[in-house]
């Protein structure tokens, strides 16, 4: 199927096995990708937690970083983003979606690489996200894998707990790394060496090449400077394939420092801390693996209860369907090129409206 | 840092035979080749990574990966510490925060792993009208 590799890894956790299931057309067409795709797996496995991609995840599409994750939460679906690299590596190992149901008896790893997902017993149970990233990278040889890894948060199931990508917080709103602690499944690390087949190439290069044009035009500031993190702001970075290099990276100590998630940061502050106070709070947060949404203590927010879910707000489901950064929406994609994209890169005659209506399913 | 070259080149000598054997007359082919380079500002740079993306699809021509470029990002995350690489015929060309550096082969930097992957790759070749500047979101490579 073009604009996705060809897998979808279903991973049971009773028995340790994986079976890996074709995606089909008719499945993309009726689903399109990302959130929309989950849901229909999830409705497939329930009770599981499905990572996805979106239709657009790692291709020349601006801003085309986002994978979902999408789980049941007191009985409501919830989906959260992970964006930085991890939904492009996810997508380009072979494994557009994963569909992860049962638990596992000891606490496991799941290794996604080559088309192939390996389930590993580890010991990484009590590490924080730092030491777990690091580990696995070490471990598994590669600089550039990225992992979705719970933390003290996760594993002790709180209402507030966050799943981070590498080091970094992602928009987990829903604490669905709680959901992956039930599970016994301390981390998933992706590497990507697949290829994305697009139907017709000089038709999607078009389109993203006028939407990259037309953001270009309205992104008129160098990163997003946070007032009073400028003198330790070092640089900002971007997520893969993004114009807009939203992910400041602030200086917390020598050769240290925290990629700031904006709404995190200004959560913390919220709750009474100063700018910098916020920043250093926020390598905490993401080290242990909670959402500072709920408070500016990390180590109270590791046995917090649950917490109401966070449903998509305004174009988000369109977004998180596409596999495209919602971030982005402040300066206007062109909807009309997205849609040339989808159906230039899969061939598949899909009209804006069919889009619509697939998205207001969610 | 610009490594802009323009080259005359003798393109052809051909000799067209008459029938005894020798020479009729000679056509002597000159051609202006101007061959584009890819300049790197890594100041600028923000580690997106479209550029490898863009190259590889460049090279070929219907599907996305990023296994096939000649230009490969190198990031040590927990110091933010990043640049490009872009492999061109005999040498590496690096920019990283310190600056641009051109390396040549067998010599080594102090990039640790991260910049044995682009050993492998085909080195650029000066295509025009780049993929990799055209998708790059913040002017950082440029053609020159």
């Amino acid at each position: 199927m073009e604009l996705y590799t060809d897998l979808i890894a279903v991973v049971d956790l009773d028995a340790g096995e994986v079976e890996e299931v074709d995606i089909e057309e008719d499945f993309i067409e009726k689903n399109i990708g990302g959130a929309c795709a989950n849901n229909a797996l999830l409705s497939q496995y329930p009770d599981s937690v499905i990572l996805g991609t979106g239709v657009l995840t790692g291709t020349l599409f601006p801003g085309s970083a986002l994978g979902v994750v999408t789980a049941k939460k007191n009985g409501t679906v919830c989906h959260s983003a992970f964006n930085w690299f991890s939904g492009p590596e996810l997508k380009l190992s072979g494994f557009s979606f994963v569909v992860l149901k049962g638990k596992a008896e000891n606490p496991v790893y799941l290794w996604l690489h080559d088309e192939i997902a390996d389930i590993e017993s580890t010991d990484l149970w009590g590490k924080n996200t730092w030491e777990t990233t690091a580990y696995l990278r070490e471990e598994l040889g590669e600089n550039r894998i990225q992992t979705l890894v719970i933390g003290e948060g996760g594993e002790k199931k709180s209402g507030a707990a966050l799943l981070v990508n590498n080091y970094w917080g992602t928009d987990d709103r829903n604490g669905l790394a709680a959901v992956l602690g039930e599970k016994n499944v301390k981390a998933v690390a992706m590497r990507g060496m697949g290829e994305v087949e697009i139907s017709e190439p000089e038709e999607f290069i078009s389109a993203a090449e006028e939407v990259l044009t037309g953001l270009k035009s309205k992104i008129q500031k160098k990163g997003a400077p946070v007032e009073g993190l400028e003198a330790i702001t070092q640089r900002f970075d971007a997520c893969f394939n993004c114009p807009y290099a939203c992910r400041n990276f602030v200086e917390t100590g020598e050769n240290e420092g925290v990629v700031i998630f904006e709404r995190h940061l200004k959560d913390l502050m919220a709750h009474g801390l100063d700018v910098k106070k916020a920043a250093e709070t926020l390598q905490t947060c993401y080290q242990l693996g909670v959402n500072p949404k709920y408070g500016k203590d990390p180590n109270a927010l590791t046995t917090m209860g649950s917490q109401p879910a966070q449903p998509l707000e305004d174009k988000e489901g369109w977004y998180y369907t596409l596999g495209v950064c919602p971030i982005l929406d402040q300066f206007g994609i062109d909807e009309e090129a997205a849609v040339r994209a989808i159906t230039a890169g899969t061939g598949l005659e899909i009209s804006a409206d069919t889009l619509d209506d697939i998205v207001s399913r969610l | 840092m610009v490594d802009s070259r323009s080259f005359l080149t003798l393109s052809a000598i051909t000799t067209y035979p008459k029938e005894d054997g020798k020479p009729l007359y000679y056509v002597i082919g000159l051609s202006c080749q101007v061959i584009t380079m890819i300049e790197i500002d890594p100041q600028i740079c923000t580690a997106c990574g479209a550029c490898e993306v863009a190259c590889s699809l460049y090279r070929e021509e219907e599907v996305f990966t990023t296994m096939r470029s000649s230009i490969i990002l190198h990031r040590e995350e927990r110091k933010n510490y990043y640049g490009v690489m872009l492999k061109r015929e005999g040498e590496v060309l690096l920019g990283r925060p310190e600056g641009v550096e051109v390396m040549k082969e067998g010599e080594s930097s102090d990039t640790g792993g991260g910049g044995k992957p682009i050993l492998l790759r085909e080195p650029c070749d000066n295509c025009t009208d780049a993929m990799c500047v055209r998708f790059c979101p913040t002017g950082c490579l440029k053609e020159v």
